[in-house]
């Protein structure tokens, strides 16, 4: 009788490690066709009982991601919310990745009169 | 009469349905290149309480084993759920496709998705809407 | 054993064959071309990519199947992707479930 309690302890302890994660949200922006400067982001919050008592966790998200791409455009965005439980502690995670794209400089106008009529 | 007025009152909400917003997702909003034509998209599939099914069918039957039923088919349920369980999980598909219809030039702009759900106890609708806007010149 | 109502028996029948679903999120975005928001129009042709998890008794520690459904779908378009409309539901079963992100998007060629 105690070697299939033990089975099921040893089991049971197994699967509460793996923890229980699963996805809350998730969005997809336009992707563009310029894939060569991948980034990623990750921001995340960890909790006894799941008792957040604030949602601060996410604000550096956005910094982070702009900081991976100065002066460019951060475009192809997957955000992924997830939340994972392990035994009494949860733990919130927000994952976004994207790409950085630099646009071409606007063609500046050939004729030389069209800068000289707005002094 | 007076002593069913509890029961009435109880009840009479469930008629009206219970609404529930689970998600909200709002896309870019480019009001620069024309103006701006609204439509909207509602795309639903009934969705069944089965625990509450077994318990209406309890009380009707005036028996458990309703109820006991529905706990087991409880089990064949399990998993993550949003709203009530539905037989069709492929009931959004068209909105894809239904956009385009709404906005053949596919100009579109200011998308507001939107998961809901209105509950009368032992059903549910489930709803997909989306909204947003044909940029018309 | 009390006789339990016949008609339970098919409704028992249908609820536990595994054909019911949670669906928990629709997105439809990213209308707007990522690149080259001027010129002439570009041919656009559908694509779609999906990805899928099985857990039993709600044990896993990740999600990357919503990742693999991702680069499925750039990998069928070396041009620009836009209008992605993302399904998230999950298959329900006995103690295990399928959880499935399914994105159809136009490829602009």
């Amino acid at each position: 009788m105690t070697k299939p309690i033990l089975a099921l302890a040893i089991v049971s302890s197994l699967a509460a490690l793996a923890g229980c994660t699963s996805l809350q949200s998730v969005s997809v922006t336009q992707i563009p066709s310029d894939r060569s400067r991948p980034l990623r982001a990750e921001v995340s919050n960890t909790a006894f009982l799941g008792i957040h008592f604030t949602n601060d966790f996410i604000e550096p998200l956005t910094a982070q991601l702009m900081s991976q791409c100065p002066r460019g455009r951060v475009t192809g965005i997957l955000t992924k919310q997830e939340a994972s439980l392990y035994v009494v502690v949860q733990t919130r995670r927000v994952v976004a990745t994207g790409y950085c794209v630099y646009d071409p400089a606007p063609v500046q106008p050939s004729e030389a009169t069209a800068m000289q009529e707005t002094h | 009469m007076r002593r069913f007025l509890p029961l009435f009152l109880v009840f009479t909400p469930s008629l009206v349905g219970c609404a529930t917003l689970h998600r909200a997702q709002l896309d870019e909003i480019d009001g620069q290149h024309g103006h701006l034509v609204p439509f909207e998209i509602h795309v639903s599939e009934t969705g069944v309480n089965t625990k509450a099914v077994g318990q209406i069918a309890s009380v009707a039957m005036r028996s458990s084993r309703p109820s006991q039923i529905a706990n087991i088919v409880a089990l064949f349920q399990f998993g993550p759920k949003t709203g009530n369980v539905v037989y069709d999980d492929e009931f959004a598909d068209a909105v894809a496709g239904t956009i385009l219809e709404r906005c053949p030039t596919a100009r579109v702009t200011g998308l507001m998705s939107l998961r809901e759900s209105t509950n009368y106890y032992a059903v549910s609708g489930e709803y997909v809407t989306v909204r947003g806007y044909c940029i018309v010149d | 054993m009390r006789r339990a109502p016949l008609f339970l028996i098919p409704v028992l029948a249908v609820l536990a064959c595994g054909c019911s679903y949670s669906m928990h999120e629709y997105q439809a975005a990213g209308y707007a071309p990522a690149t080259q928001s001027s010129g002439p129009p570009r041919q656009a042709v559908w694509i779609h990519a999906r990805a899928n998890q099985g857990v039993v008794l709600g044990v896993t520690d990740n999600t990357d199947y919503v990742d693999v459904a991702y680069q499925r779908l750039l990998a069928q378009c070396p041009g620009d992707i836009v209008a992605v409309n993302t399904r998230y539901s999950t298959k329900l079963g006995f103690l295990s479930y399928r959880n499935t992100v399914e994105m159809q998007a136009f490829c602009l060629q």
